[in-house]
C-alpha cells in the first residue's frame, strides 16, 4: 500500500506528460484529486490491510510508516492540495497550470518517498529529488527576484548537499550500511568511532540548512518571498518540513542515539532559531519576508523539542524520559500544525497580493473589511502561530513547553514564552498594517480574493480551529495526532 | 417599649425628606410646611425616647456587621436637642427660604441629616454609626451645592475635608474593633496604653474633632457661611455637628477608650483645642461680615469643648459637654439673628450695616444675650459651662487656662464689635441698605431666635437642671464614674472657685475697655479691633491668612498635587519601562538581525559552514 | 431542569451563539441585538437558578472540559452577567452609529461566553484557554474604532496580557508537575506552591487585573467605544484576574506570609501610583481606568490581607476580608460600569474627552450627572451606597493583621475621594464651556440611573448581597462544605 504514495504521482506525472495534449488541461484537476486522496487515505491508513507492493518486495525499499510519517503524509496531502488550488486561482493560462502541476506531483512524489523510506541514502535522494522541484518552482516566474532566490537556495543546498553526502560515505565506510536500524546499532555500539560521531554531526547540518535552522537559514527568507505564491504555501507548508525536519526527527527517534551533548546542541541551534527569527520579522516591511521569518522562527520551537528528546532520552529517570517523549510529540504536532497555519497565512498573503498588487506592508491597510474571509482566518492563522487558544498551535507549544518545563530546563520554556509573545507581536504588526485599521484610502475598491483563495483559506482555517478545539479529545484518546498519551 | 420604636427615629425624618425631594417645581410651596410637620414628629419622637432604655439588635449586613441601635440617657438626650433644633430651623427657614426654587432639596437633606444624625447617635454599633455618620456627607454636600451660584466648590472642600477624616474613623474603628474583639459600641473598653489603641483612638478622634469643625478641619466652616443657606449652617455647622462630633468625643474618651491625664493624647486633645480657640477666634475678631465672624466663633467654641473633654477630668468633662449643648443653642440663635439681618437688609455686610437696634428691637436683644452667652458673661449658660472648663484645664496646667481666658477675652471684643457695627450706631453711609425700609423679621423667623435666647437664661440660672439630668447621666457606667463616687453632684451651681470667676469678669472688663477705646480711636464700632488687626507683626500674618495661605485645605491639596505629579511620573515610568523598553529592545535587536543579512552569498556560506563547524567540534568534544 | 443543563447552558449559548450573531445582523439587526441580550441573560438566569438550587454542581463530559459550579462561580457569573446585559441593553443605542456592529455583538457576546467558561471551569487548562479568549476578544473590541492609535493600543493590552497569561501557563505547568493533575477539584485544598510557582501564576493574574507594572494598558484600552470600557474595566476583564486569584490562592491553593506581603505591596503601590496618575491625566475616561487600577488594589487587599487559618479570631478577619472583596467586586462593577456609561454619554454628545474643556454638564445633562455622582459616591465607598461596606470590610481586615497596609490603602481612599470629586466638578459643576450637550437618549441614560439605583439599592438593601458572599466566603474557605 505505502507504495501507491510514491508510484501514484509519478505515475501521473508520466501521464500528464504523455500525448495527447489534450490531457494538459487536466493535469492541474488530476493532481489537486491526488493530493486530496492522499489526505483521506492517511487517515484511513490505520484500518487498511497492509501488503506490500513492488517497491518494497522488489527494490527493497524498505518503506515504513511512523506516527510521524503520518503526520507529515496528512500534511503533505493537505498542503498539496492548497497549493495547487492557490496556483490554479494565480497562475492563469493551461501550459502554465499544466507545468506547474507536473513539478508538484514530482514534489510530491520527492516528499511522500522522504517520508516513508527507511535508509538514509534513499532519504537523502527523495531530499535532492524535492529540491530540484524546489528550485524550479521558485524560479517559476522567472523575474530577477525569484531567479535571484532560487539561486541562493541552490547555493546553499549545495552546501548541504556536500555536507550529508560526505557524511552518508563515512557512515557507509564505518558502519557499512546506511539502513537506519542498522546506523543505530553502530553508533548505539558503545564507543562508537568519532569519525561516525563527525558523519553524524555533518548530517544534521545538513538539514539544518534544508531546514532553514539558524545561522543555516540565509537562503530561506529569499526564496520564500520570492517565489509564486503557490509555490510558497507549499515550500512553507510543507517543502522545507519535509526534507530538513521531518529527517532530523526521524534521525532522532530511530538513529541517534540519546545523547546529552547532542540534544543540547540541537537545542541551541533550536533555540537561536527561535529568536533570531522572531527577532527579524519583528522589523519586516514585507508580509512574505516576514512570514519566511517567522517560519524560523517556528522551526525552532520543533528543533528545541527534538533536541529535549534526544537529551532526555538517554536518562536512567523515567519521569525525563516520559517527558522527552512528550517532547518529541509536542515537535510532532507542531510540525503539522505550523505547516497547516503557515500556509493559511501564506495563502492569505498571496490573496492580499493578488487583489491589492502589493505585500509591502507598508502600502496596505485596513483590508479586514474589504476581504473578510482573508481578515478572518489570517486572525485565526496568526493567533493559532501565536499560540493562543483554543487554537491548534497553542496546543503544540503547550506541549513542548510542558515537557521543556518537565525535563528541568525551565530556562528554554521562559524563552520559548518569551519568543511567543514576540511572535504574537509581530503577528499583530502584520494585522495591524494589513487587515486591522481602517481602509487606506487607495485600497477602497479591494474585493475578497476568487474562490480558489477562498476555499484554500477555508479548509486551512476550518483544520486549524476544529484540531485546536478537538484537540482536548484527541489527547484524551491518546490517539493519531500523539504517539505519547498526555494524561493532563 | 418596642424596641423597633429606635428605628421610627430613623424612618420618619428619612421617608419624610425622601418625600420633599420629590416635591419638585410648585409642590415645593408645600415642602416647608411638611418639613415642620416632620421635625415635629421626630421631636414628639425625642421626647417619647428621652429618658427611656431600649436595645435593637436587627441582621445586617453579616459578618459581624449588625444592625444595632441602643437608647440610653445620653443618647437620648442628643436626639432630644437635635429634635429641638430641627424644628427651630423648620420653623425659621419657611420664611427665610420662601420663594427659592431648591427649597424642598434645602429640606429634604436637612430631614436626611436628621435622620443620620439620630442613627449615629443611637448606633450601638461601630460600623452602624459610620455608615450615618458618613451618610452625613452627602446631604452635607447637596446643602452647601443649592445655596448661592458656585457654593459646590466649598461643597466640594467640605466633602473632603470631612471625607478624608471619615475615613481616617473608618480604620481606626477597624482597629478598635479587633482590639477589643467586637464592633458592639457598649461592649468595647480598652485602656491607652497600647500603641495600635492609642492609635485606633486618634484616628476616632480625628473623626470626631472633624465633625465638630475643630482645626485643622475647620477651613470649610467660614466658607460655607458665605455660600450656603444661612439655616444651614445654624442647623449643621453650629448644632448638628457639633453635637454630634462632641457625642463622640465624649464617648470615645469615656466609654470605649480609658482616657486618663496619663495617655499622651489628653495632652494633644489639650493642646488642638487651645489652638483652635486662639486661633479661631483671632480670625473671627478682624472679620467683617456678619456670618464669617460667626462661623470663626463656631470653630473657636468646639476648642473649649476639645479642650474640656481633653482634660479627662470629670469637671472639665462636664464643663466640655455642657459647652456643646450651650454653644450648639447660643451659636444656632446668633446664626438665625443673622439671617434675620439678611432677611431685612439684603446684606451681612458689616460696612453696610448699622443702628439696626432700633428698627428691629427684638432680634437686638435676643443677639444682646446670646452675646453675653458666648462671651460667658455671668449668670447666661456659657459663662457655667466656660468656668467648669476653666477649672477643668488649670487642674492640668495653668497655661491651658490662659488660652482659654484670652480665648473669652478675644470672643467678648469680638461680640462688642459686631454688635456695635451691626445694631448700634448710625447707619453706614454709602450702603444699598435703604435702612427706612427695614423691618422686623417675621414672628415665624423671631420666634426660634426667642427661644433659643431664653433657653441660655435657663440653662444659666437653673444650670442644674441640664448639668444634672442632661450630662451627669451620660457619666454612669464609665470609668469615671467608678473613680470618683458622687462627683457630679458638685457640678451645678455657682463656680466654687471665686478667683477664676474674678479673672473672667477681669476678662470682661479688659474687653469692653479695649472696644471703647478701639471704637473711640476708629471713630466706628466696626473698627475697634482695628489696632490689633493692624498691628505690627500681626498685620502681615492677618493678611497671609486672609489670602488663605493657612489653609490645611489648600495646603493638603497642593501637597496632594505635588504627590500626584510624582506618582504620575513614576507610572509613566513604569509604562516606558514595561512597554517601551521591552518593544524597543526586540525592535533593536530586530533591525541588528535584519542588517546582518545583507545579501552576500559569501556571507551566507560562511555562516553554515561556521555553525556547522562549531555543531561538529561540539559533537566531538563530547 | 436539571442543574447540569443550566450549567451547559449559561457557557455554551454565549459562547457557541456569540457566531450567530453576524448571521442574524445580516438579517435584520435589531434581531442580532435581542438575540444578544438574550444571549447574554441566559447565563444570568442560569446562574440566578444555580444559585437557587444551592448545590455545587459538576459535570465532566470529556477529558479537560470539566465545569463546576459553586458559590464562588455562580456569584461571578451573575455579577458578570448582569452588568454585561446592562451594557448591551446601552449598547443598542450607543453602537448604532458605527460600523462593525455585527463584528462588536459577536465579540461581546463571546467575551461573556468566555468568562462564563472561566468562572466555571475546574481544570486549569481549561481555564486557560477561556482565559484567552477573553483577551482575543477584547483586543479587536478595543480597536473596534480602527484608527491607528487604537489598533496599537489593542495591540498593546493584548501583547501584556498575553505576556502575563504565558508566564502563568508556565505556572500552570510547574502546578502539574508539582501536583500531577490540573482538574482543581483534585488538588488537595491548602497546597503551598514554591516561590516561584506562584510569582509566574501571580503575574497573570496582574497583567490582566491591570495592577503593578502590567497596568498600563488599561487606561491606554479607554480608547475602546464606552461599553467596551465599561464591560473590560468594569463588569469583566479585569475581573477575571482577581476571581483567578480568589479561585487558586484561596479556594485551591493558600499564599504563605511572604506571599500575601508581596501580593500586598504590590496592591499597596498600585492603589497609589495609579491614584496619583487619576489625579494628574485630564482624559475623563483615563481617569475613571485608572480608578479601576487602583480599586482593583483593594480587592487584592481584601483576599490577602488575612492568613486562611481556621477558627478563632485570624478566622473571623479573613472571613471578613474575603467578604468583603467579594462585596467590592460587585460594588465596584456595578458602580464602575455606570461611571464608564455616563462617560460614554458624555463623549459621545460633546466629542471630547478632555476635562479641562469640559464643565458645567449638570445644567444639561441632570440625570447623567447624578447618576455619575452617585456611581462615584459608591466608588469612594461613602454610605448608604454599596462601596462603603465593601470599602470597610477590606480595610478592616487588613486592620486585623497588618494595620500599616490598612493605613496605606486609607491613602489610597483619601486620594480616591480626591480625584472623583476632581472629575466630577470638572466635568458636570462650574461655567459650561464650548457648546451644552444634551442629554443622551433614553435608553443610555436608563442604562446609567439603573446602574446607579443598583448601587444605592446595594447599599440601602444589604441584607440580601452579603448573604450570598456570606455564604460564599464560607464555602470558598472550607468551613461550611
Amino acid at each position: 500500500m505505502l507504495d501507491l504514495f510514491i508510484l501514484a504521482p509519478l505515475a501521473c506525472l508520466i501521464l500528464i506528460n504523455l500525448p495527447p495534449v489534450g490531457s494538459r488541461r487536466l493535469a492541474l484537476p488530476l493532481a489537486m484529486v491526488l493530493a486530496g486522496v492522499q489526505a483521506i487515505a492517511v487517515l484511513c491508513l490505520p484500518y487498511m490491510p497492509r501488503l506490500d507492493g513492488p517497491l518494497t518486495s522488489f527494490f527493497n525499499f524498505g518503506l515504513q510508516i511512523t506516527p510521524l510519517g503520518r503526520m507529515l503524509l496528512l500534511a503533505v496531502g493537505l498542503v498539496a492540495f492548497v497549493s495547487l488550488l492557490v496556483g490554479q486561482a494565480s497562475l492563469g493560462q493551461d501550459r502554465r497550470l499544466w507545468q506547474f502541476a507536473s513539478m508538484m506531483l514530482l514534489a510530491i512524489t520527492g516528499m511522500n518517498g522522504a517520508v516513508l523510506v527507511s535508509d538514509l541514502f534513499s532519504l537523502y535522494v527523495f531530499m535532492e529529488v524535492l529540491a530540484v522541484c524546489s528550485f524550479i518552482l521558485i524560479a517559476f516566474n522567472r523575474d530577477p527576484l525569484a531567479l535571484e532566490g532560487a539561486f541562493k537556495y541552490v547555493i546553499l543546498s549545495a552546501v548541504a548537499s556536500v555536507l550529508m553526502l560526505g557524511s552518508l560515505s563515512l557512515m557507509l565506510l564505518v558502519a557499512g550500511s546506511t539502513g537506519f536500524a542498522a546506523l543505530k546499532a553502530a553508533l548505539a555500539a558503545g564507543s562508537a568511532s568519532p569519525l561516525l560521531k563527525l558523519a553524524m554531526a555533518g548530517f544534521v547540518c545538513g538539514l539544518f540548512i534544508k531546514g532553514g535552522l539558524a545561522p543555516f537559514h540565509a537562503w530561506l527568507p529569499g526564496a520564500y518571498s520570492s517565489a509564486p505564491a503557490a509555490v510558497s504555501v507549499l515550500l512553507a507548508g510543507v517543502g522545507t518540513k519535509v526534507s530538513g525536519l521531518y529527517a532530523l526527527l526521524r534521525l532522532a527517534m530511530d538513529v541517534l542515539p540519546p545523547s546529552a551533548a547532542l540534544g543540547q546542541a540541537v537545542m541551541v541551534v533550536g533555540a537561536f532559531s527561535m529568536v533570531v527569527g522572531a527577532v527579524a520579522a519583528l522589523v519586516q516591511k514585507d508580509i512574505k519576508r516576514l512570514l519566511a521569518y517567522s517560519s524560523i522562527s517556528q522551526m525552532g520551537y520543533v528543533v528545541l523539542a527534538a533536541g529535549c528528546f534526544l537529551a532526555d532520552a538517554g536518562s536512567a529517570d523515567w519521569r525525563l524520559v516520559a517527558a522527552g517523549e512528550l517532547a518529541m510529540a509536542g515537535a510532532i504536532f507542531h510540525l503539522f500544525n505550523h505547516s497547516v497555519f503557515k500556509s493559511l497565512l501564506f495563502v492569505n498573503s498571496a490573496a492580499v497580493e493578488r487583489q491589492a498588487g502589493t505585500t509591502d506592508m507598508q502600502l496596505l491597510g485596513g483590508l479586514g473589511s474589504r476581504m473578510p474571509v482573508t481578515g478572518a482566518t489570517s486572525v485565526i492563522a496568526a493567533l493559532s502561530t501565536a499560540g493562543v487558544p483554543p487554537l491548534a498551535g497553542f496546543w503544540s507549544k503547550l506541549v513542548i513547553i510542558l515537557a521543556l518545563w518537565q525535563s528541568g530546563m525551565q530556562a528554554y520554556a521562559l524563552l520559548a514564552v518569551a519568543v511567543s509573545v514576540a511572535t504574537l507581536g509581530y503577528l499583530l504588526l502584520m494585522q495591524r498594517r494589513v487587515f486591522f485599521g481602517r481602509t487606506a484610502p487607495n485600497l477602497q475598491g479591494v474585493r475578497e480574493g476568487s474562490e480558489g483563495y477562498v476555499v484554500a483559506e477555508l479548509i486551512l482555517a476550518t483544520v486549524t480551529v476544529l484540531v485546536g478545539l478537538a484537540f482536548p479529545l484527541l489527547m484524551h484518546l491518546g490517539s493519531f495526532l500523539l504517539p505519547a498519551n498526555l494524561n493532563l | 417599649m418596642s424596641p423597633n420604636l429606635l428605628l421610627l427615629a430613623i424612618l420618619v425624618p428619612a421617608a419624610a425628606g425622601v418625600l420633599a425631594l420629590l416635591m419638585r417645581g410648585r409642590a415645593g410651596a408645600v415642602s416647608g410646611p411638611w418639613a415642620l410637620l416632620a421635625t415635629a414628629a421626630n421631636l414628639g419622637l425625642g421626647i417619647f425616647l428621652f429618658d427611656k432604655q431600649a436595645d435593637l439588635n436587627l441582621p445586617w449586613a453579616g459578618f459581624g456587621l449588625q444592625f444595632v441601635l441602643r437608647l440610653y440617657q445620653f443618647s437620648g438626650f442628643i436626639v432630644l436637642a437635635t429634635a429641638c433644633f430641627g424644628l427651630l430651623v423648620a420653623l425659621y427657614s419657611i420664611r427665610f427660604m420662601a420663594g427659592r426654587a431648591n427649597r424642598n432639596q434645602f429640606y429634604g437633606w436637612m430631614l436626611l441629616s436628621l435622620a443620620m444624625v439620630n442613627g449615629a447617635v443611637l448606633a450601638n454599633h461601630l460600623v452602624v454609626l459610620l455608615f450615618f455618620w458618613e451618610g452625613l456627607l452627602g446631604t452635607l454636600f447637596a446643602m452647601i451645592a443649592i445655596g448661592r451660584p458656585g457654593a459646590w466648590r466649598t461643597a466640594t472642600k467640605a466633602f473632603i475635608i470631612i471625607g478624608i477624616s471619615d475615613v481616617c474613623m473608618m480604620l481606626g474603628m477597624a482597629l478598635a474593633g479587633w482590639q477589643a474583639h467586637t464592633l458592639i459600641i457598649s461592649d468595647i473598653h480598652l485602656p491607652l496604653t497600647t500603641s495600635v489603641c492609642t492609635a485606633a483612638f486618634v484616628l476616632l478622634m480625628i473623626g470626631a474633632i472633624s465633625k465638630g469643625g475643630s482645626m485643622p478641619f475647620h477651613s470649610w466652616i467660614p466658607d460655607a457661611a458665605v455660600d450656603a443657606p444661612l439655616p444651614f449652617m445654624a442647623f449643621l455647622p453650629a448644632s448638628l455637628e457639633k453635637l454630634l462630633g462632641i457625642y463622640w468625643l465624649a464617648r470615645i474618651s469615656l466609654d470605649l477608650f480609658e482616657l486618663t491625664p496619663d495617655a499622651w493624647v489628653s495632652p494633644l486633645m489639650m493642646i488642638v483645642g487651645a489652638a483652635t480657640i486662639l486661633l479661631a477666634v483671632s480670625m473671627a475678631l478682624v472679620q467683617k461680615d456678619y456670618k464669617r465672624l460667626l462661623a470663626y466663633h463656631a470653630i473657636s467654641q468646639v476648642g473649649y469643648m476639645v479642650l474640656g473633654i481633653g482634660t479627662a477630668v470629670p469637671l472639665g468633662i462636664v464643663g466640655g459637654l455642657f459647652h456643646m449643648l450651650n454653644n450648639a443653642i447660643y451659636k444656632s440663635g446668633l446664626f438665625l439673628t443673622g439671617g434675620a439681618v439678611e432677611h431685612a437688609t439684603g446684606t451681612t455686610d458689616l460696612k453696610q450695616l448699622g443702628g439696626l437696634g432700633r428698627r428691629m428691637p427684638v432680634t437686638f436683644a435676643c443677639f444682646f444675650i446670646l452675646a453675653a452667652s458666648i462671651s460667658g458673661v455671668p449668670w447666661t449658660n456659657g459663662f457655667f459651662s466656660k468656668e467648669l472648663i476653666y477649672d477643668g484645664a488649670l487642674a492640668r496646667h495653668w497655661i491651658f487656662y490662659a488660652a482659654a481666658l484670652l480665648g473669652s477675652v478675644l470672643t467678648a471684643a469680638s461680640f462688642l464689635k459686631l454688635g456695635h457695627a451691626a445694631y448700634l450706631g448710625k447707619p453706614a453711609e454709602n450702603s444699598d441698605v435703604k435702612f427706612d425700609q427695614v423691618r422686623e423679621a417675621p414672628p415665624s423667623m423671631l420666634l426660634p431666635i426667642v427661644i433659643l435666647a431664653a433657653a441660655c437664661l435657663v440653662f444659666g440660672l437653673g444650670n442644674a437642671l441640664p448639668i444634672d439630668h442632661l450630662i451627669a447621666p451620660a457619666f454612669a457606667g464609665t470609668h469615671f464614674a467608678a473613680a470618683e463616687h458622687g462627683a457630679a453632684e458638685h457640678f451645678a451651681g455657682w463656680p466654687e472657685s471665686s478667683m477664676l470667676v474674678l479673672m473672667t469678669c477681669l476678662a470682661l472688663a479688659a474687653a469692653i475697655i479695649n472696644h471703647l477705646l478701639g471704637a473711640k480711636r476708629a471713630g466706628s464700632g466696626l473698627g475697634a479691633v482695628d489696632h490689633i488687626h493692624h498691628a505690627p507683626g500681626l498685620a502681615q500674618i492677618y493678611d497671609a491668612a486672609g489670602k488663605r495661605y493657612f489653609d490645611p485645605y489648600d495646603i493638603g491639596m497642593a501637597l496632594a498635587k505635588v504627590a500626584s505629579r510624582i506618582l504620575w511620573l513614576i507610572d509613566r515610568l513604569i509604562d516606558g519601562v514595561v512597554a517601551g523598553l521591552t518593544s524597543g529592545t526586540a525592535r533593536g535587536a530586530g533591525y541588528a538581525v535584519s542588517a546582518a543579512h545583507t545579501g552576500s552569498y559569501a556571507l551566507y556560506v560562511v555562516w553554515s559552514i561556521l555553525g556547522a563547524a562549531a555543531v561538529a567540534a561540539y559533537m566531538l568534544m563530547h | 431542569m436539571t442543574d447540569a443543563l443550566l450549567l451547559y447552558l449559561a457557557v455554551l449559548v454565549p459562547t457557541l451563539g456569540s457566531a450567530l450573531l453576524p448571521l442574524a445582523g445580516r438579517i435584520r439587526p435589531g434581531l442580532r441585538n435581542l438575540l444578544a441580550l438574550a444571549m447574554v441573560l441566559t447565563p444570568l438566569v442560569c446562574s440566578a437558578l444555580l444559585l437557587a438550587g444551592g448545590q455545587t454542581v459538576t459535570v465532566e463530559p470529556w477529558s479537560i472540559f470539566k465545569l463546576q459550579a459553586d458559590k464562588l462561580a455562580v456569584f461571578m457569573a451573575m455579577i458578570s452577567s448582569l452588568i454585561s446585559a446592562v451594557i448591551v441593553l446601552y449598547s443598542f443605542h450607543y453602537i448604532s452609529h458605527y460600523e462593525n456592529q455585527n463584528e462588536y455583538y459577536f465579540m461581546v457576546v463571546l467575551f461573556l461566553g468566555a468568562m462564563m467558561g472561566l468562572v466555571y471551569s475546574a481544570h486549569l487548562l481549561l481555564l486557560y484557554v477561556f482565559w484567552e479568549i477573553t483577551a482575543i476578544t477584547s483586543w479587536r473590541l478595543i480597536g473596534f474604532f480602527r484608527s491607528p492609535k487604537d489598533v496599537l493600543r489593542a495591540d498593546k493590552s493584548f501583547l501584556v496580557t498575553v505576556a502575563g497569561a504565558l508566564a502563568m501557563l508556565l505556572g500552570f505547568i510547574a502546578i502539574y508537575t508539582q501536583t500531577g493533575t490540573l482538574d482543581l477539584t483534585r488538588i488537595p485544598q491548602g497546597t503551598v506552591l514554591p516561590n516561584l510557582v506562584a510569582l509566574l501564576v501571580l503575574a497573570g493574574i496582574l497583567s490582566k487585573s491591570a495592577t503593578l507594572p502590567f497596568h498600563t494598558w488599561l487606561p491606554d484600552a479607554g480608547v475602546a467605544p464606552s461599553p467596551v470600557t465599561a464591560l473590560l474595566h468594569a463588569a469583566v476583564l479585569v475581573k477575571i484576574g482577581v476571581y483567578v486569584f480568589a479561585r487558586l490562592f484561596i479556594v485551591t491553593f493558600a499564599l504563605t506570609a511572604q506571599q500575601q506581603d508581596w501580593v500586598l505591596l504590590i496592591a499597596a503601590a498600585s492603589a497609589l501610583v495609579s491614584a496619583g496618575a487619576a489625579m494628574i491625566d485630564t482624559d475623563l475616561k483615563r481617569i475613571i481606568a485608572y480608578s479601576t487600577v487602583s480599586q482593583i488594589a483593594f480587592i487584592f487587599l481584601g483576599f490577602a490581607a488575612c492568613p486562611l487559618v481556621k477558627g478563632g479570631a485570624g478566622q473571623e478577619a479573613a472571613i471578613m476580608g474575603v467578604g468583603g472583596a467579594l462585596l467590592y467586586i460587585l460594588m465596584h462593577g456595578l458602580a464602575k460600569g455606570g461611571l464608564f456609561l455616563c462617560a460614554g454619554i458624555v463623549e459621545q454628545n460633546t466629542h471630547c474627552k478632555d476635562i479641562t474643556r469640559l464643565g458645567g454638564l449638570i445644567k444639561t445633562m441632570p440625570v447623567t450627572a447624578v447618576a455619575f455622582l452617585l456611581c462615584a459616591l459608591s466608588v469612594m465607598g461613602v454610605p448608604p451606597l454599596g462601596g462603603f461596606f465593601s470599602k470597610y470590610m477590606v480595610i478592616s481586615a487588613a486592620a486585623a493583621e497588618r494595620p500599616w497596609i490598612a493605613a496605606v490603602f486609607v491613602v489610597g481612599a483619601f486620594m480616591t475621594i480626591l480625584y472623583l470629586f476632581r472629575v466630577f466638578t470638572m466635568v458636570f459643576l462650574g461655567q459650561p464651556r464650548g457648546e451644552l450637550a444634551r442629554e443622551g437618549s433614553y435608553l443610555m441614560v436608563g442604562c446609567v440611573a439603573l446602574l446607579a439605583v443598583m448601587s444605592l439599592a446595594a447599599g440601602l438593601l444589604i441584607n440580601p448581597p452579603a448573604e450570598i458572599v456570606h455564604a460564599t466566603v464560607l464555602q470558598m474557605l472550607g468551613i461550611v462544605q
